[in-house]
């Protein structure tokens, strides 16, 4: 039992990882749940507040600093629990391996290490709401001076702000030692034949998103120590002179607060495409296998990743137009930001020519897949206008953020997650799931999403800002009620099916129907082996790769695809 | 080499912080820094021999003298953490340098129990990034000083 739950082998940690993903994003949608509650009804007394944060919500009314601390618990389980830990440590650990017709990882006690270093960030994390003072409010931008002060700046800028700075170096280092592990394994660990040429995009994008993380993380780990010294050691990284905080002076001196901005947006940009990547990969895929056609310029698809994780790097500047900075820096920044496009317009383009002339089958993985190509593109959209200064200046901190960023970096990812899940159970549990539930699932979720938030993006034409515990106050906003109502109902209804969705994938675990070996007639060399894998995931055979990984309905061919491993290893 | 990716970026994003810092603000105060550094530096110069040599357990104990001599240099600075900007960024890099030393010399006692090829090239990888960035550290703690 306990050599179970400590193994080694990648497939449990994969899982492992996949599960810790779940739960964490099942509490950051019932904390959004409870945000859009308080924000229609921010009268109304909940009993299920009072009795959950005794002190934030007594009498059952959320304070504004409780309000701010979900806000900022979501946003931070969300980000770092569910968008960078799943698709990348869940199905990267589970399936990379695999597909590179490897055993295990390079470094496989390296691997469980790390899972272990993410649970306990994420119980430090959750630890928060149980401290003095409750959870942090400052966003999970965690913006000094407020951040670097303590508790004179609110209840959770004490303890709570504490454990979050505590759980998210954890979490640096957990990622670090786990992009060390993805790289090496990619490059030593290839069976015979698989050429880099020959790697499924999958592969690509992990082995992508784990250079992106090893740069972006050490940086966000050096910022973290710099702001915990600031707050525990007197220091003045981020903190300025004559700073007045509730009333009091403090005595720090000649430090920045802009320099925290940069530190962390150098990591916070990159962190996207940590979050989109692995994504991008398993879309680009799944389109293939349903539609029976290759992915429409592999070439160019690695290329473009390649290009994106590279102009991540240079864009940072985006999130700090309105911070003071020369009208310069901002053109420079808004041009490198605008030619993120081409590479993003490269991939939708290639996703269309992937789809073009095929034989679709409209399963549900093939059905978030499309629905991934959608939102990608409605964010991206909305992003090209938030890539410019005079934009930005007006649209920053309104709810036309919240609503693109949601659609290209939440939603998207989700989507991806979800294509994943549909795609990959069979392999990894051994069972089908239920194709009409997921169908439902998606159809309601699809519709959802975008009536939650195109919505918020009207509102944030309107001058909506964000990070409000309510708006009763504000006259000029009194207009938005109904469109508040709308996104609050809609988002309940979206949380609410996803309930089927757990009860398909729990239900199914035990009962599904078996799964085949290659129940999507797939060529990846996962699909060749039982489902789920045997221990060392080839039984022992050696595996050599005998094509590319996207050989569907070459003419002249019997079978419209073609398996990569060259013998069906047993 | 991958670690060693990572710990270059963490020491570029630090270093970058105190280029950035000393432009902000008038208030950088310079400190002087402990004569001892020195010495440090020619015991880590030392052990990156002995790693060359493969005398893992040599190169381990001149790491821990090199950890010895730097807590010696933290208890002979003239200053603390909080006393400015300069002072700060001196127990910061010393320190997260030093927390790498640490686990590099774990990694040599390792090596010096049992050496594989790989854990050979690793270690000495390690290492030697540790002493290069060292150097790093130490031009930016002689800039600091000015
Ligand atoms: C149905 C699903 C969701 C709903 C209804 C929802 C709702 C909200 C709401 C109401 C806010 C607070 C906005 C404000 O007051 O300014 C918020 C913030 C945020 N959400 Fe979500 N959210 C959902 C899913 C997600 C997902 C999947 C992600 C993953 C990226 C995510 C990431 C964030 C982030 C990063 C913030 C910003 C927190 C901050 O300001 O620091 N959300 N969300
Ligand atoms: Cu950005």
């Amino acid at each position: 039992m306990l050599g179970r739950i400590f193994s080694t082998d990648h497939k449990v940690i994969g899982k492992q990882y996949y599960f810790l993903g779940l739960a964490s994003v099942l509490i950051g949608l019932v904390l959004s749940v409870f945000m859009r509650l308080h924000l229609i009804y921010p009268d109304r007394k909940v009993k299920l507040f009072e009795m959950l944060w005794p002190v934030g919500a007594a009498g059952g009314i959320m304070t504004p600093e409780l309000y701010l601390s979900i806000m900022t618990m979501h946003g931070t389980l969300m980000v770092f629990f569910v968008l960078t830990t799943v698709p990348q440590g869940g199905f990267g650990n589970y399936f990379l391996p695999i597909q590179i017709g490897a055993s295990d990882m390079a470094f496989p006690r390296l691997n469980a290490l790390s899972f272990w270093i993410t649970l306990a960030a994420l119980l430090v994390l959750l630890g928060a709401f149980f401290v003095p003072g409750g959870a942090p409010l400052g966003g999970w931008t965690a913006y000094p001076p407020l951040s670097a002060v303590g508790q004179i700046a609110g209840p959770g800028q004490g303890d709570g702000m504490d454990m979050w700075i505590l759980s998210v170096a954890l979490f640096s280092i957990a990622a670090l030692l786990t992009s060390i592990n993805f790289i090496a394994t990619v490059i030593e660990l290839r069976a015979p034949g698989m050429t880099l040429e020959r790697m499924p995009l999958t592969v690509w994008a992990w082995f992508t998103t784990a250079i992106i993380s090893l740069l972006a993380f050490a940086v966000l780990l050096a910022a973290g120590l710099l702001l915990l010294l600031d707050r525990w050691g007197g220091t003045s990284f981020f903190l300025p002179s004559g700073l007045v905080v509730s009333d009091r002076l403090l005595n720090h001196s000649g430090g920045s607060p802009l320099l925290w901005q940069h530190l962390f947006w150098f990591f916070g940009h990159p962190e996207v495409y940590i979050a989109i990547l692995p994504g991008m990969g398993l879309i680009s895929t799944i389109l293939s296998v349903n539609s029976r056609r290759p992915v429409f310029g592999y070439k160019a698809m690695v290329g473009a990743m390649l290009t994106i994780a590279f102009l991540g790097f240079v864009v940072w500047g985006h999130h700090m137009f309105i911070s003071g900075m020369s009208p310069y820096s901002a053109i420079a920044f808004s041009v490198l930001t605008l030619t993120v496009g081409v590479p993003s317009a490269i991939k939708t383009f290639n996703w269309l020519g992937t789809l073009w002339g095929g034989r679709l089958r409209l399963n549900v993985a093939m059905l978030f897949a499309l629905g991934f190509v959608s939102v990608f593109v409605a964010g991206g959209i909305t992003g090209v206008l938030l890539g410019q200064p005079a934009m930005d200046l007006y649209l920053h901190d309104t709810y036309f953020v919240v609503g693109h960023f949601h659609l290209i970096m939440g939603v998207a990812a989700v989507f991806a997650m979800f294509a994943g899940t549909y795609y990959w159970f069979p392999k990894m549990f051994g069972r089908m799931l239920n194709e009409t539930l997921g169908k439902i699932h998606f159809y309601i979720t699809f519709l959802g999403v975008y009536g939650i938030f195109v919505p918020m993006h009207v509102a944030g034409l309107a001058g909506n800002p964000r990070r409000y515990p309510d708006f009763k106050e504000f006259e000029f906003l009194s207009d938005l009620a109904w469109i508040h109502t709308f996104i609050s109902h809609t988002s309940f209804t979206v949380a609410a099916v996803q309930l089927l969705f757990l009860f398909n994938l729990f239900w199914s675990l035990w009962r599904g129907a078996r799964a085949a070996v290659n129940p999507w007639e797939a060529t990846t060399l996962e699909w060749s082996v039982p489902s789920p894998p045997p221990h060392d995931n080839f039984g022992g055979a050696s595996v050599t790769v005998v094509r590319g990984a996207y050989e569907f309905s070459v003419p002249g061919r019997e079978s419209d695809f073609a398996m990569q491993a060259g013998e069906t290893p047993q | 080499m991958l670690g060693s990716g990572a710990m270059v970026t963490l020491f570029s994003a630090l270093a970058s912080a105190l280029v950035i810092r000393r432009g902000l603000g008038g208030d950088w105060a310079a400190v002087a820094l402990p004569d001892v550094v020195w010495l440090n530096t020619a015991v880590l110069a030392a052990s990156g021999l002995a790693v060359e040599r493969r005398r893992w357990g040599t190169a381990a104990l001149l790491g821990a003298v090199f950890l010895a001599g730097q807590a010696l240099a933290w208890r002979s600075f003239g200053a603390t953490l909080a006393s400015g900007p300069a002072a700060a960024f001196f127990y910061v890099l010393t320190g997260v340098h030093g927390v790498h030393v640490l686990g590099g010399v774990a990694a040599l006692l390792a090596n010096w129990r049992r050496a594989t090829p790989g854990s050979v090239a690793a270690v000495r990888i390690y290492w030697h990034t540790l002493g290069g960035l060292w150097m790093v550290v130490l031009c930016l703690l002689l800039w600091a000083r000015s």
